[in-house]
């Protein structure tokens, strides 16, 4: 093999790594609020929130980075967004490709470029967070090419400008070139002042709408969890990085580029307190937000990338020196790297399965579904001259709604009302909202609140809460607010209080009673992508995807629907085992039971067995789950339970020969679960034809109550 | 342009050592400061924080016996019994109610401290523990449970006790006819509701992480509700100052009512504008009085005595005491406005001014055979209300 083909073939396997860590659809629940931003601004406005927000009264400081994704959009539409990516990711290893030691062997460097790449990946997305990155490798580039003082001055000055219209962060270049002043001389070029460029990236980063107030907002945007927690309901805009929480795949790439990173310092450097502060200010940056690891973790590697390199031209330049002479051999054994870069891979192929993460997450290429825009449906309001006013708790449902341009403003966007320091009359109006609290009530601390009285000042018509927040969904349900649709990732209800929403709401409540009780047999093109997502793992034959069912299982449950959620998780859960999938079951189960136990007076008897078999005997206590002296012992019920946990419902209901009426029961509630109503109703019928007397507890009730209900329905 | 190395001034020899470290210290103590703004939990509503209403209810008998006697008698402090007071599970246990219309039999036994309530049109014994209601005009137990979020959620029976020792359907649930389910037991409340239903019967309901916590709860809507400034006046006392409470009669009446339509309703909290022709906002005395002339013009009006015309709840209901049932009380606060001083005013022509004016322009509205509503929206009818309920408009 010649060297050149092994070069080539190096680069594949490289460029295959690379594309099994950034093959992910974009999941960025920001993307189309900075698209919408992009709009207005083409529009002719500088300030778009002001366009798009109707508390938001100040100008933006980074208007152009949604512009840019707007035309890449506007060119090349959902293809173009979806590459970007992968496409940030190639141009960044092409920017390092020569900053890798030459004594690097080949599986240290894609072992170490990998972790980084996992660690910097949920910043390559197409949003204007991506060119906060680009800022931060700008940096090193301008103190390497600028030859002299006042053509670094320059270009610092032009990057602050650029950074700080495009990007949301340019606080980041600012702590670059502060902690350049710990560094040692012999490393700096001559007339080398970090004052005079700290001051040439300030004043770069006022040329924008917003002045020298574009600094404020980037300390926001830095480290907002400093001046607010981030939370509207259940709804996380931004949050610290913690053990104690979930710790994404990202977070462990960095703490493991953290640890390689100090062994490479406490193996070189001297001036260890100033070099320390390199690492440990990216890494406090990530601890205090969540948004900061991809920075944090470019930042890191950056530095230990130069670090490596400062042992080379140490070794090269004193080799007699012992000391250098040590430091030049590296800690770990080709072995160990063989270990180390075959772990790493293991742990990609496992990442890129999404077993382990969240689901929307594994190998794949398009846009997310729950950030699909045309899955939401709002009531079009565009030929009104008086805009809808919709208050949404999150960023993804303020994007997925100001896309829709259908004549809908804003009440607030949770990074936007961060700045004014509005947060926490959002977090107020959910509270209320979701514990249907009255129009006006007392604080502890002698201050009034109230959602009826907000909703009044801001004439408030919409509200869009995501799917995942389920508390303010339930409580949503049985309030004044109804639901305009059911399949979206952020469900739209509308006041009642006026008859504008009058015909959608109704035919809402129709397709509540279809999807519950109704001959609704969905099957998988309900979650069909239309297009716009590609799912390796799919194609691979491991299974669908498990994200749309659940979010669809949530947001019917959360209707007080747990038998569409069934059916919902139905059509994908013969053929995944996700976790997320299996807990939203467990739900979906025991909200059947304890709906049950309310509407009857008792839960069917296989529900019980079921909701015991997934809990683990978790609620055994509980009065829905209590067990009745005629009950059958577990093991009658077998092999239809087992059938049943296993995703095959058709198989466990034939499974069900008995004809005691707690196993006629089980068989219609499985046809009904299957979407065969007309089966059973007759098994409805037959017990209802019983003597109530020799009925358990509940089931005459029950029986009449679903027989009602599926009669109703077929009418 | 060389490579030389360059020399340290002593500028940047402080730069470096000083720096770094600033910047770390900024970064610890601002993740020292995020941590503290996520624990900080964001302010409770009064009801469900205070924690010692209890003490200073104790500490207003102190200096206002004569008030806090007389006010343990009144129907607001006994809005909210457990139901294992002797006297309410006497009344309410081993009876037996057949609805009306659907023949849906309930029956009501004791077991231990609860109420149980049974029905074959629901598969289980439901459990009561706490009644509602004063006793004055009517007592509804609540069937309460927890669900799977440990929240209190509940059934509001469709059966309800009356003063004359009955048992009836609960007001505003006549029109329910379902005979299986629990729908022919009554409304279930979900547990955000419950907290509602609770909220407005107690002094103080405390929560823990949303759920409400019967421990600490002080049943009945007593001083430290209404007085939202007790707290503080109890700790003027207790420092030698000199200190009042806040009272109603220093409110404006439109927030004076305001207060009092927190549980009795507000005007702002009914969706639509309210409307004479609904006959259900006849329970809520608090809706219907505001949108009265006689209260939207209280502030054109001055009485003989110089000072302008008030008119919100207290001008005729002391909260401290049962409702006054003889009408000259009543009457007397109309004349004040309506007398011969004023002759701008509308004057009644159907009656001289020691008439009763209530019959025709607060008449009572029967809301079943045992119970009776006065409809606080004060006007000109054409017709009076029948014995129905069915009060047609002009």
């Amino acid at each position: 093999m010649t060297l050149s083909t092994r070069d080539r073939l190096l680069t594949w396997c490289g460029l295959l790594l690379a594309l099994l860590i950034v093959l992910r659809p974009v999941n960025s629940p920001e993307l189309w609020w900075h698209l919408s931003c992009g709009r207005e601004v083409i529009d002719g406005t500088f300030s778009p929130s002001q366009q798009l927000l109707l508390l938001d009264q100040s100008a933006d400081s980074n208007w152009g980075g949604g512009l840019v994704f707007y035309v890449i959009w506007s060119i090349g539409g959902m293809f173009a967004l979806a590459t970007w990516p992968i496409v940030a990711a190639l141009g960044l290893l092409w920017l390092v490709r020569k900053k890798v030691p030459a004594d690097w062997s080949l599986l240290q460097s894609f072992t170490l470029l990998a972790v980084a790449l996992v660690a910097i990946r949920p910043g390559l997305q197409p949003v204007p967070a991506v060119f906060d990155l680009v800022g931060l490798l700008c940096m090193p580039l301008i103190e390497r090419q600028c030859q002299s003082s006042r053509s670094r001055l320059i270009a610092t000055f032009l990057l602050g400008a650029a950074w700080a219209t495009l990007g949301p962060r340019p606080l980041w270049g600012l702590l670059w070139l502060l902690l350049q002043f710990g560094k040692t001389p012999e490393t700096t070029k001559p007339e080398a002042s970090p004052l005079g460029s700290v001051m040439a990236l300030l004043l770069g980063g006022c040329l924008t709408p917003r002045g020298i107030w574009t600094w404020y907002d980037a300390l926001v945007n830095t480290v907002p969890t400093v001046f607010d927690s981030g939370q509207i309901g259940d709804s996380q805009a931004w949050s610290t990085l913690s053990l104690l929480s979930s710790f994404p795949v990202e977070a462990w790439a960095l703490l493991v580029l953290l640890v390689a990173a100090l062994v490479q310092l406490f193996r070189t450097a001297k001036r260890v307190v100033p070099e320390l502060a390199s690492v440990f200010v990216p890494l406090l940056l990530a601890l205090i937000c969540r948004d900061n690891v991809p920075l944090a973790a470019c930042w890191i590697s950056m530095w230990y990338l130069q670090l490596s390199s400062q042992i080379k031209v140490g070794t090269s330049s004193s080799s007699a020196n012992d000391e250098s002479k040590g430091s030049r051999e590296s800690p770990v054994s080709l072995w160990g790297w063989r270990l180390a870069f075959s772990g790493t891979v293991g742990l990609l192929l496992v990442d890129a399965s999404g077993l382990l993460t969240a689901p929307g997450q594994r190998l794949g290429w398009g846009i997310a579904q729950e950030i699909d825009p045309r899955l939401l449906d709002l009531p079009d309001n565009s030929r009104d001259e008086e805009p809808l006013i919709a208050w949404v708790p999150d960023e993804r449902s303020a994007g997925l709604v100001v896309w829709q341009d259908v004549g809908v403003v804003l009440v607030d966007h949770p990074r936007r009302a961060v700045l004014s320091g509005r947060l926490p009359m959002h977090r107020q109006f959910a509270r209320d909202l979701q514990e249907a609290r009255r129009a006006q009530y007392r604080l502890e601390n002698g201050e009034w609140a109230g959602w009826v009285v907000q909703a009044t000042e801001w004439k408030l018509q919409l509200l869009c809460v995501p799917v995942e927040d389920e508390p303010l969904n339930t409580s949503l349900t049985k309030s004044t607010w109804q639901r305009v649709d059911l399949d979206s990732p952020t469900i739209p209800y509308a006041s009642t209080d006026t008859q504008k929403f009058a015909a959608a709401v109704s035919l809402t409540l129709q397709l509540q009673g279809f999807v519950e009780t109704g001959p609704w047999r969905p099957d998988k093109s309900v979650y069909d992508s239309m297009g716009w997502r590609y799912d390796v793992i799919e194609l691979l034959g491991m299974g669908p995807e498990p994200g749309p069912a659940v979010r669809q299982s949530q947001a019917f449950r959360s209707l007080d629907l747990p038998f569409a959620g069934l059916r919902a998780l139905n059509v994908v859960r013969g053929e995944s085992s996700h976790p997320a999938l299996q807990r939203e079951f467990t739900r979906c189960q025991e909200a059947m039971a304890y709906q049950e136990w309310t509407t009857f007076g008792a839960a069917g008897e296989f529900r019980r067995h079921v909701v015991q078999s997934v809990m683990n005997g978790k609620q055994e206590s509980s009065p829905w789950l209590q067990s009745y002296e005629d009950d059958e012992p577990i093991e009658r019920w077998e092999p239809a339970l087992s059938l049943y946990l296993a995703g095959d419902t058709e198989a466990a209901r034939d499974a069900l020969k008995s004809n005691q009426p707690q196993a006629i029961y089980a068989r219609a509630m499985l046809a009904l679960e299957v979407g065969d109503t007309r089966r059973a109703l007759r098994e409805f019928d037959v017990l209802l034809d019983d003597d109530t007397a020799n009925l358990p507890p509940g089931l005459h009730v029950a029986a009449q109550f679903w027989s009602n209900q599926i009669g109703q329905l077929e009418q | 342009m060389t490579s030389t190395p360059r020399q340290p001034t002593s500028y940047s020899r402080l730069a470096q050592g000083f720096i770094p470290w600033l910047l770390l210290c900024g970064c610890a103590l601002g993740l020292w400061r995020a941590q503290d703004v996520a624990a900080t939990p964001s302010p409770q509503p009064a009801l469900h924080a205070s924690q010692n209403a209890l003490e200073l209810e104790r500490r207003c008998a102190e200096c206002h016996v004569d008030v806090t006697d007389q006010f343990a008698t009144a129907p607001h402090a006994q809005t909210l019994l457990r139901v294992s007071e002797a006297n309410l599970m006497s009344s309410l246990a081993n009876r037996e109610f057949v609805h009306p219309k659907t023949g849906v039999p309930y029956k009501l036994e004791s077991a231990g401290e609860e109420l149980h309530i049974a029905s074959p049109a629901y598969g289980r014994e439901a459990a009561v523990a706490w009644c509602f209601g004063s006793g004055h005009h009517a007592r509804t137990p609540l069937i309460t449970w927890r669900d799977p979020d440990g929240a209190l959620a509940s059934i509001e029976p469709l059966v309800t006790w009356f003063p004359d020792n009955t048992l009836d359907v609960t007001p505003g649930m006549e029109k329910l006819e379902e005979t299986y389910s629990v729908f022919a037991m009554g409304v279930l409340h979900p547990p955000q509701e419950t907290t509602g239903c609770f909220g407005c019967h107690v002094t103080h309901l405390p929560l823990e992480e949303g759920r409400i916590s019967f421990d600490g709860i002080q049943p009945g809507v007593r001083c430290a509700r209404c007085h939202t400034d007790l707290e503080r006046h109890v700790s003027d006392m207790d420092a030698g100052r000199d200190t009042t409470i806040e009272r109603f009669s220093q409110l404006s009446p439109h927030e004076s009512v305001f207060r009092c339509g927190e549980c009795h309703r507000r005007a702002s909290e009914m969706g639509a504008k309210p409307s004479p022709q609904d006959t259900s906002l006849i329970r809520f005395a608090s809706v219907g009085l505001v949108e009265s002339s006689c209260f939207l013009n209280q502030g054109d009006v001055q009485l003989s005595n110089g000072e302008t015309a008030r008119l919100d709840c207290t001008t005729c209901h002391s909260p401290h005491s049962a409702t006054d049932t003889d009408w000259r009380t009543h009457v007397a606060a109309c004349i004040k406005c309506h007398d011969e001083n004023h002759t701008d005013l509308v004057h009644c022509p159907q009656a001289g001014n020691e008439a009763n004016c209530l019959p025709c322009h607060m008449p009572k509205v029967p809301q079943n055979s045992h119970l009776s509503f006065t409809d606080h929206w004060i006007r000109i009818r054409d017709h009076l209300p029948s014995p129905e309920g069915d009060a047609p408009e002009r």
